[in-house]
């Protein structure tokens, strides 16, 4: 076709598909092309035969069916809903409801900072005692180690005396130590942790960059 | 009764299933299930995905029945819906990939073994609609469809699709000088 430019107009050929001034060039057009205007006469009736093969209806062959099909599924969803409310708490929708996670996330965060915080602390307390105790001047209460249970404020104890000894330190002070602890000194050497619960209390005093600790821990106990 | 009378009629139902009442609702689906239906097979060609795509369509409604406009027209509500599954759930995709291997024209003419299920008006239908729109992309289908099968109004066509009205127009004129070529070249073949 020569005149390619109406192509888009000519097949827009029912009502109301071109705008006024679409549809006023193109009647002056075809009113002076012929070749347009035959194009334009072929499609008209070509179209009749396109609708011809296209616009039969399609049957619903059983529409009671789809009816029964598609109320049947609305009610079990339906009835899904109604148990989710009347089953009232469920902790797994819970667990995964955003504020909870939020919740959760903060405090494990919380809870952490404290016991980073905590680790420090407990370890340069220690350190400082240690230091206290070769010097004149020496305070149990240096050691935050009073809020320990008893058990291991026994381990304390132990693990200063191994480091002092290694080192060829006096030991003296550390019974008067004990004592201000309410610890029985002469008890410390004789105690038989089991292992894992040691490691895990000397991970608790020290933390795990530690290496010399678990060297005096074996020393103190081959002595007879 | 009279279009607008059912208009105003659906209005009342889709009210009624705001407050949960599914007997309204299976009002609404037997009105609306063969235009619904009707629509469907145009695009899909196919009983089952046809189905499908009805029933998908009517659960998606109920699902979101308390975000309708009661005055919103209900078969507009149907067609949008159905466009959009169809392409969304990659049927627009199936309709291409068979149509792909429709056999040609005098081959089916020739062949004397059609099955039972082949006789029957839909598949006949089918196989015609599935020969003729061989090339053309999903959005002309749809639009042609709209326009010139289901004979909605290009503001409809516009509504429904989401496509701007000149692009409407382009496709639709593209769809239908893509079928015209294409039912000429059929029966030249033919001939
Ligand atoms: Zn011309």
């Amino acid at each position: 076709m020569k005149h390619r430019k109406w192509i888009r107009s000519i097949y827009l050929l029912r009502n109301d598909e071109l705008s006024r001034e679409e549809q006023r060039a193109l009647d002056v057009h075809l009113n002076s092309c012929e070749s347009c205007r035959a194009v334009y006469e072929n499609i008209q009736m070509d179209w009749v035969s396109v609708m011809g093969e296209m616009s039969a209806q399609p049957e619903l062959s059983n529409p009671d069916l789809m009816t029964h099909n598609i109320l049947s599924k609305i009610e079990t969803i339906t009835a899904a809903v109604v148990q989710e409310k009347t089953t009232g708490f469920s902790l797994w929708d819970f667990m995964f409801q955003p504020r909870t996670r939020v919740t959760l996330q903060l405090a494990t965060l919380a809870l952490l900072a404290v016991f980073l915080v905590e680790q420090i602390q407990v370890t340069s307390s220690l350190r400082d005692l240690e230091m206290q105790l070769h010097s004149e001047s020496y305070k149990a209460s240096h050691a935050r180690v009073s809020f320990l249970p008893k058990a291991l404020k026994s381990r304390v104890i132990v693990s200063l005396k191994g480091r002092l000894e290694k080192r060829g330190l006096p030991v003296g002070k550390l019974e008067q130590f004990s004592g201000a602890l309410e610890i029985d000194a002469s008890q410390l050497e004789f105690q038989d942790f089991n292992k894992q619960r040691t490691r895990l209390s000397e991970k608790w005093f020290h933390g795990r960059s530690n290496p010399w600790f678990f060297k005096g821990q074996k020393q103190i106990r081959r002595q007879p | 009764m009279t279009n607008s009378n059912t208009h105003n009629n659906d209005a009342e139902l889709i009210k009624a299933c705001q407050a949960n009442d599914h007997e309204a609702f299976r009002l609404l689906v037997q009105r609306h299930q063969a235009t619904a239906f009707r629509f469907a097979f145009r695009l899909a060609c196919e009983n089952a995905d046809a189905e499908d795509l009805c029933q998908m369509a009517f659960i998606r409604i109920w699902n979101y029945r308390q975000k309708l406009q009661p005055e919103a027209r209900f078969s507009t509500l149907l067609y949008t819906i159905i466009s959009r599954l169809w392409i969304d759930t990659g049927r627009s995709k199936k309709h291409r990939a068979l149509t792909r291997h429709v056999e040609p024209l005098n081959d089916q003419l020739a062949s004397n073994e059609l099955s039972p299920e082949m006789l029957s008006l839909n598949s006949d239908l089918a196989e015609r609609i599935k020969r003729l729109s061989k090339k053309l992309p999903p959005r002309q289908l749809l639009v042609f469809t709209l326009r010139d099968l289901e004979d909605l109004s290009i503001n409809e066509v516009v509504r429904i699709t989401g496509i701007s009205t000149a692009g409407v127009k382009t496709n639709l004129s593209l769809a239908r000088r893509k079928l015209r070529e294409r039912l000429k070249a059929i029966t030249e073949v033919s001939l």
